[in-house]
């Protein structure tokens, strides 16, 4: 059971977070003119790394933000974790 | 009276206490301290339960978690427990315990018969046949089924003899032998938050008995006063009898704990500890293995340190004359505790071909000793009679000499010692093969995870302290916390340490009979060897081929025999073979006690809204939404529930009606850049609506599908109030979040979950607004231009604060009438009373579903199915053109603008009198078993009181241009079959003139 | 050597002496025509079907570890073709067809245990969903019945009925053809048949790398050498991601853990498969005894083959619910497996953007029930270049048209899928 340092609460069980998939995912840079295939590689593909992972949770039972977490996807070790904060992109959804 | 095998002055079991027990159908007596397995010994006990696939009997051969074979089933008052150690069972006054897997009896069992078909039931048989003809396996498997199988199938639940438990702790030790307390020890003097897991109720089985001395005190009394210490120390938790059964992420640890919480000392049931530890001592030791040799299993033949145990722990001779065997030095120490006890051994065979000292030691003391000998024959079925001993060849495993027979109650064998390694393996810390004691050993990393003592291949008593002592340290600084200056381990005396490392042949060939590496699962050496004969050669094909090692005992004492078995058939290495993988637990652990008590209610808690007492008082019939449950309707007497629906229905519709709609999910958004981020997460234009209004509105997923619906209201310029549906608002919540958080930056927006601030009420009907009007406060304007649909008030109601949207999932006029949750009891009665001129009905869920699809009305869930589009759902006209939002670019997919797409449409019986099938699909064959396509099929149907007759919405292949036409609503399980005409998906008042009169 | 009851006995009075390897132990040769990458059940069915109705002998099918150690391996062996898409219904009702043969065509007994797989339901909605599905396949001519309370409670005694539940049991369906099967068995007899049929099986060999020239595929670099092939298929659900960045190729799946427990062995009083969605648990006992417990997934990304132990609360809790008396039975073991999640919830046999290079994956669930019709497909489409009707739906493309085939409709999020 994973251990996630939430940057408000500390140190909480997964259990009172809900995962919210990989973070890495940024919509193309054309935005809603981007071409079928650029977007929906923003989409449906994801690199799947085995290793660091950058990946968003809900502290769901506690401070009710996002986190950012790089984690392993094999040892589980969590590599940073903190809040989700806007990009200076414009538009942060795929 | 506890049995003639017990010897005066030995052992801990309490002798003033005196404890009376029934096993297999006989009365016993032993005493308070005793497990079945030593009480049951200690009468001369030697057939205790029959094997899994030979029916083969079988007696005790360990003294704790190792025992594969002494498996009882306990009767409790409420039923039965099956597959329980003897060796882990204390007894109690009134324990009955049964023999398991024997028909009709233990001493006569018809199953047995399949002992003499052995030849016939090599590993993996079943694959080979069963075959023909095709489908029959069903019918052989009924009796493979039945043969399989330990105890019996469970009875009764246990009740309170489950709980959990959660603790933190800065060091975890696993372990209380001289590795284990050494390490809880200094752990404890360096500051850390101890928890200690003994696997009895006293230190390991190595310090007891143990000629030895530590710190100048006799070791077991050292052990006893080093307990006292830890015990009486604030910081440290000492769990007796515990098992430390699984390692999990971040230092989650679960821990068996014999006995329920509230209840320790009557040793009953089970607490499964969740403990989170900083870093962890695993100190758990080494099992004795088993040797390979002809009937290895029958009753009688012992781990020879079992026989020391129980000696030392029970005062149980566990047999008058004793024969030994082993293939180290280890024997020779029971040897002498037999012969101090009275019962010298009848003979020690030493696998070894070369005497050694202890073997010269023991000779010189008047031992029988014979080196380079093993067991060819066992003599006895259901106990063992005698032993043929007879020199090996250490190379072949055949017999090269004369044969020498010993009448003997109890052979003890000692195959090596195998280190626990499993909590290491768990904790994905590495071992490594040890050739001397022919076994893997812990050696994890040294980061949060340390080993010490036997199963880091430290069996030395000095060396097992003087590790503990550094593992401890080392675990307290993983965890932050520095060790004092000038801490020395535990010293022990210079006495002999009987070496475990092992020589010898590893299999005696010589002699018939079944040689079992499995003792649980019935595997033979044989079979072993049939294996990597037909290329199951991995140690996972074998392992799965002949079910080595799969058992409850998970092949403690016979696995590693196996593995050195498997690299001799495979000409390799023992470390290059490896062990097949280690799962958790480390031992069984009871479902009960994992789950606790109450598993479910405490997990899921219902949920219960501000007026739930008043719906229990008023026959409501309640339904679970998500974690509420919600009135689905109200039943007065003599009605039936579509009595009770239809009856609330035509309330509404005719004067009025009211219904708590307090689960609804209620966020609220601020912000000065809230209206941007709204029209970024809604389809359709919300950001521009005025002050004091509400619409309302859909949110896409990324993928352009609906996420779900509600009502937007905007309370002030920065301000808004939006609905989400009961079971999507923590979902709706984490999207809003997730746009916030991860947008653009700079947006000055936020979102706050306020469902449980807020009770609803939604009073809904003709006399809605006379009802409402009866009960508002002085300048509350209910008129249709002070409070149009879609409009927003706030004002008193029935004196209490309230916000008013006019807003209606029936098709009537209705307000969503909202105040502090505190004050929803009141609300709800204060409608309730108003109405009451006006005949009004509470109505539930089922009602307003029922309403809803004669409106037509969608929910995200059912019509919005998580494959619909908005263009299917016919709400096209809502997607805005002119700004971006989230899922907007997905929408123009080619598959979404494909002709074949399912759309929303309304359906309805063509016959007045006829019924919508459940679950029932519209198909051009009225046929319902004949095979073909279905076209579409029912989202929501039901009866409507307003018509009349059945009606129902559903997704159609290209519907919309299908309205107007007919087709079949079928359900094949139930062999219905209905005509039925597509009509737009709306029923009642399609203008809407009800809801905006 | 054919198994039978009579080679059993001859070889009983042989001492079992005489046995062959089921399959060789093969050495790698320099070239094949088929290179398959991943020797669990997958992998092996596509190098039977090749050989057997492709007449393709020269095939190789590439293990890292020992066959049927992945996914083959570790699933709760349940087999049942109760889809509601037609794409995936007649896709998995062609696998149970083929299940229900297989044992006499491998001569090898898969032990296919036909006991029926029941799925309740806890709410009105759960019976009009479960209902319409069950429809749904007795309109594509497959078997299925739905159950009311009574019909369940006389075909299943021994489950909790108990109208005060936390979610009270409403009814259920059944899919009487369902069943579960001996899952290593499965590996080892499309081993054993494959390899008579001259497919060389080559265990610990791992693939650490492809050979690609002008966007076609001509061999695989392994760590036993180099070995050429026009037509190389990927069988290596759980680790297709990983396999496929080595051909430079991003796929629509994620990785995620699956976990499974089982109790100690007793005598049996569980008859049928049963599951509830709203529990969100399945469990069965095995023929050896032990009841077979299955649930969600972990939730997270993972490669890790460990599973977390709230998972392992939550599904025995919900076990506990439908069988009370499970209580006063131990968890015996618990384990996971890495699972291909694809992005729709269906899986994917399809042509890649590399020429001869073809990929079987994404099964999430459903990936032991579909292995001999995924063996099936990908050899016609290895053999021929071509998709086979069945599994025309599974192509990689749709994820790029927006045709995705999503059962349950929860969006490209793999872990709610």
């Amino acid at each position: 059971m994973l251990l996630l340092p939430c940057p408000f609460c500390g140190a909480r069980a997964e259990t009172e977070f809900v995962f919210g998939g990989d973070g890495s995912v940024a919509p193309p840079p054309e935005g809603e003119n981007a071409s079928d295939a650029a977007w929906t590689e923003a989409l449906y593909f994801r690199d799947n790394p085995r290793g660091a992972h950058r990946e968003l949770w809900f502290h769901r039972h506690g401070c009710r933000r996002w986190i950012a977490v790089e984690r392993d996807t094999v040892s589980h070790a969590i590599l940073r974790a903190e809040l989700l904060v806007p990009s200076a992109r414009k538009d942060g959804q795929a | 009276m506890s049995g003639p095998l017990r010897l005066p002055g030995r052992g801990l079991v309490d002798r003033t206490r005196t404890v009376a027990f029934r096993f297999d159908g006989r009365d016993y007596a032993g005493y308070a301290g005793d497990t079945l397995a030593s009480a049951l010994l200690a009468h001369g006990v030697r057939l205790v339960g029959r094997s899994l696939k030979y029916h083969r009997p079988r007696g005790i051969v360990g003294l704790g978690i190792e025992e594969p074979a002494a498996l009882v089933a306990q009767r409790h008052p409420d039923g039965v427990e099956p597959n329980l150690r003897a060796t882990m069972l204390p007894i109690a006054d009134g324990l009955i315990a049964e023999a398991q897997n024997c028909w009709p009896g233990l001493r006569a069992d018809f199953g047995a018969v399949a002992g003499m078909l052995a030849p016939f039931l090599p590993a993996g048989f079943y694959y080979k046949t069963f075959m023909a003809p095709r489908g029959r396996w069903l019918f052989y498997e009924r009796f493979i089924r039945r043969a399989a199988g330990l105890g019996p199938a469970p009875e009764g639940e246990g009740g309170q003899r489950y709980a959990r438990r959660f603790a933190h702790a800065d060091v975890l030790v696993a372990g209380g032998g001289p590795a284990g307390l050494s390490a809880a020890l200094s752990a404890a003097q360096a500051g850390a938050r101890v928890v200690l897991a003994l696997a009895g109720t006293q230190p390991a089985r190595r310090l007891l008995g143990l000629a030895r001395q530590i710190e100048g005190h006799a070791a077991a009394e050292w052990a006893q006063d080093a307990l006292a210490r830890l015990a009486a120390n604030p910081r440290v938790t000492v769990l007796p009898e515990a098992l430390v059964a699984g390692a999990y992420d971040h230092g989650l640890y679960t821990i068996a704990v014999r006995g329920a919480a509230g209840d320790p000392a009557a040793r009953a049931g089970e607490t499964v500890w969740k403990l989170r530890a900083r870093a962890a001592v695993l100190a758990t030791g080494a099992t004795e293995r088993l040797l390979l040799f002809p009937d290895n299993d029958r009753p009688g033949v012992m781990l020879a340190s079992a026989i020391a145990g129980y000696l030392h722990r029970f005062g149980v001779l566990a047999g008058r004359a004793p024969v030994l065997v082993g293939n180290n030095d280890t024997i020779y120490a029971v040897a002498l505790a037999l012969a101090d006890a009275g019962a010298p051994p009848r003979a020690i065979a030493d696998l070894r071909p070369e005497p050694g000292a202890a073997a010269q030691a023991a000779a010189s003391a008047g031992l029988a000793v014979l080196c380079g000998h093993g067991v060819v024959a066992v003599e006895g079925a259901r106990a063992v009679r005698a032993v043929r001993l007879a020199p090996i060849d250490p190379d072949t495993g055949e017999a090269r000499g004369a044969v020498h027979r010993f009448a003997c109650d109890v052979l003890g064998m000692s195959g090596g010692f195998t280190p626990q390694v499993q909590l290491c393996a768990q904790a994905r810390e590495p071992t490594a093969f040890d050739p001397a004691i022919g076994a893997f050993i812990a050696r994890p990393r040294g980061g949060a995870v340390h080993a010490a003592g036997a199963v880091a291949g430290a069996f030395a008593l000095d060396a097992a302290l003087a590790e503990g002592h550094r593992a401890g340290l080392a675990a307290a600084a993983a965890a932050g916390l520095a060790a004092p200056a000038g801490m020395g381990a535990p010293r022990a005396d210079a006495g002999p340490d009987p070496s475990p490392a092992i020589g010898g042949p590893l299999l005696v060939r010589a002699g018939r009979g079944k040689r079992f590496v499995d003792l649980q699962n019935d595997v033979t050496a044989d079979d072993l060897a049939l294996a990597l004969r037909e290329g199951y050669r991995s140690i996972e094909h074998v392992k799965r081929y002949t079910t080595l090692g799969m058992g409850t005992d998970q092949g403690r004492i016979g696995n590693m025999a196996g593995i050195a078995l498997v690299a001799a058939g495979r000409g390799e290495e023992i470390g290059a073979v490896g062990t097949p993988t280690f799962r958790p637990p480390a031992s069984p652990v009871s479902i009960g006690a994992i789950i606790g008590a109450e598993p479910l209610a405490a997990a899921q808690p219902l949920r219960r809204t501000p007026a739930d007492a008043w719906h229990a008082a008023n026959g409501a019939v309640f339904t679970n939404a998500g974690l509420w449950r919600r009135p689905q309707f109200y039943r007065r007497p003599g009605e039936s529930d579509l009595d009770a629906v239809n009856r609330e229905v035509r309330t509404v519709r005719a004067a009025c009606g009211v219904i708590d709609v307090a689960t609804l999910g209620k966020i609220e958004v601020q912000g000065p850049d809230a209206p941007a981020l709204l029209d970024h997460l809604y389809m359709n234009s919300v950001g521009s609506l005025p002050v004091g209004r509400a619409r309302y509105g859909i949110m896409l997923r990324p993928d352009g599908i609906p996420l779900d619906d509600g009502v937007v209201a905007r309370l002030s310029e920065r301000h808004f109030l939006l609905t989400a549906s009961t079971g999507h608002v923590d979902t709706v919540f984490e999207h809003i979040m997730r746009a916030i958080q991860g947008g653009v930056a700079g947006m000055r927006a936020f979102a706050t979950v306020v469902t449980e601030q807020w009770f609803t009420a939604a009073l809904a009907g003709p006399r809605a607004r006379a009802v409402l009007a009866a009960l508002a406060g002085p300048g509350l304007d209910l008129g249709a231009d002070a409070l149009p649909p879609l409009g927003l008030r706030e004002g008193q109601v029935a004196g209490i604060p309230a916000r008013i949207v006019r807003v209606s999932f029936s098709g009537e006029l209705a307000y969503e009438i909202s105040v502090p949750a505190g004050r929803g009891l009141d609300l709800w009665q204060s409608i309730l009373a108003a109405g009451a001129p006006h005949g009004i009905a509470p109505y539930g869920t089922e009602s307003m579903g029922v309403m809803r699809i004669e409106k037509g009305f969608l929910i995200v869930g059912r019509e919005a199915d998580g494959r619909s589009t908005p263009h299917d759902l016919g709400l096209e006209r809502m997607v805005a053109r002119r700004k971006s939002f989230i899922g907007a670019r997905s929408l123009r997919l080619p598959a979404f603008a494909e002709p074949g797409r399912r759309q929303l449409v309304g359906v309805t019986p063509v016959a007045a009198g006829a019924r919508l099938p459940v679950g029932g699909h519209l198909v051009a064959n009225p046929d319902p078993a004949a095979t073909q396509p279905s076209l579409g099929f029912l989202t929501s149907h039901c009866w409507s009181p307003t018509l009349d007759r059945s009606i129902g919405l559903a997704l159609l292949a290209d519907g919309r241009a299908r309205i107007g036409s007919e087709l079949h609503a079928v359900s094949p399980t139930a062999g219905q079959s209905v005509r039925v005409r597509i009509v737009a998906p709306c029923f009642v008042d399609p203008e809407g003139a009800r809801a905006n009169g | 050597m054919r198994y039978s009851l009579l080679s059993l006995v001859r070889n009983a009075l042989s001492g079992h002496r005489h046995w062959r390897p089921a399959w060789r132990d093969a050495a790698p040769k320099p070239a094949y025509d088929v290179v398959i990458v991943g020797g669990g059940g997958h992998g092996l069915a596509t190098a039977y079907y090749l050989a057997r109705l492709h007449g393709i002998g020269r095939v190789a099918v590439l293990e890292k570890g020992w066959i049927g150690g992945g996914n083959t391996g570790r699933n709760t062996t349940i087999i049942r073709s109760n889809y509601f898409l037609p794409a995936n219904a007649h896709f998995y009702e062609h696998a149970l067809k083929l299940w229900e043969g297989l044992s006499r065509e491998l001569n090898y007994n898969i032990m296919f245990s036909q006991r029926g797989v029941v799925n309740l339901f806890h709410s009105p909605a759960e019976r009009e969903g479960w209902t319409r599905r069950y429809n749904m396949m007795r309109l594509n001519g497959t078997d299925a019945e739905v159950l009311t309370r009574e019909r369940l409670a006389a075909m299943l005694p021994e489950l909790s009925l108990d109208p005060g539940a936390r979610y009270p049991v409403l009814g259920g369906v059944i899919q009487p053809r369902g069943g579960v099967a001996r899952h290593d068995a499965v590996a080892w007899g499309y081993a054993r048949a494959a390899d008579r049929l001259g497919v060389d099986i080559i265990q610990n060999c791992e693939v650490t790398g492809f050979e690609i020239g002008n966007g076609r595929i001509a061999g695989v670099e392994t760590t036993r050498g180099a070995i050429r092939a026009g037509r190389v298929g990927l069988c290596v659900a759980g680790h297709s991601g990983t396999l496929a960045r080595l051909a430079g190729l991003r796929l629509p799946i994620e990785t995620h853990l699956l976990q499974a427990v089982v109790t100690e062995p007793v005598k049996p009083f569980l008859s049928r498969v049963v599951s509830s969605g709203a529990l969100r648990v399945y469990v069965s006992q095995t023929a050896k005894g032990e009841v077979l417990i299955g649930g969600p997934l972990d939730g997270y990304n993972s490669y890790s083959q460990r599973g977390a132990w709230p998972t392992v609360e939550r599904i025995l809790a919900g076990a506990a619910e439908l069988y009370p008396r499970i209580r006063r039975l131990r968890l015996m073991r618990q384990w996971a497996g890495v699972m291909d999640m694809s992005m729709d919830g269906s899986p994917i046999i399809s042509a890649t953007p590399v020429g001869g290079l073809f990929l079987n994956g994404g099964w999430c669930y459903g990936g032991f029930k579909a292995t001999p019709a995924a063996g099936w497909c990908m050899a016609h489409l290895l053999a021929t270049g071509a998709t086979h009707d069945l599994g025309r739906a599974f192509a990689l493309d749709r994820f790029r048209t927006g045709h995705i085939l999503t059962e349950r409709g929860e969006g490209p999020q793999p872990h709610l899928h």
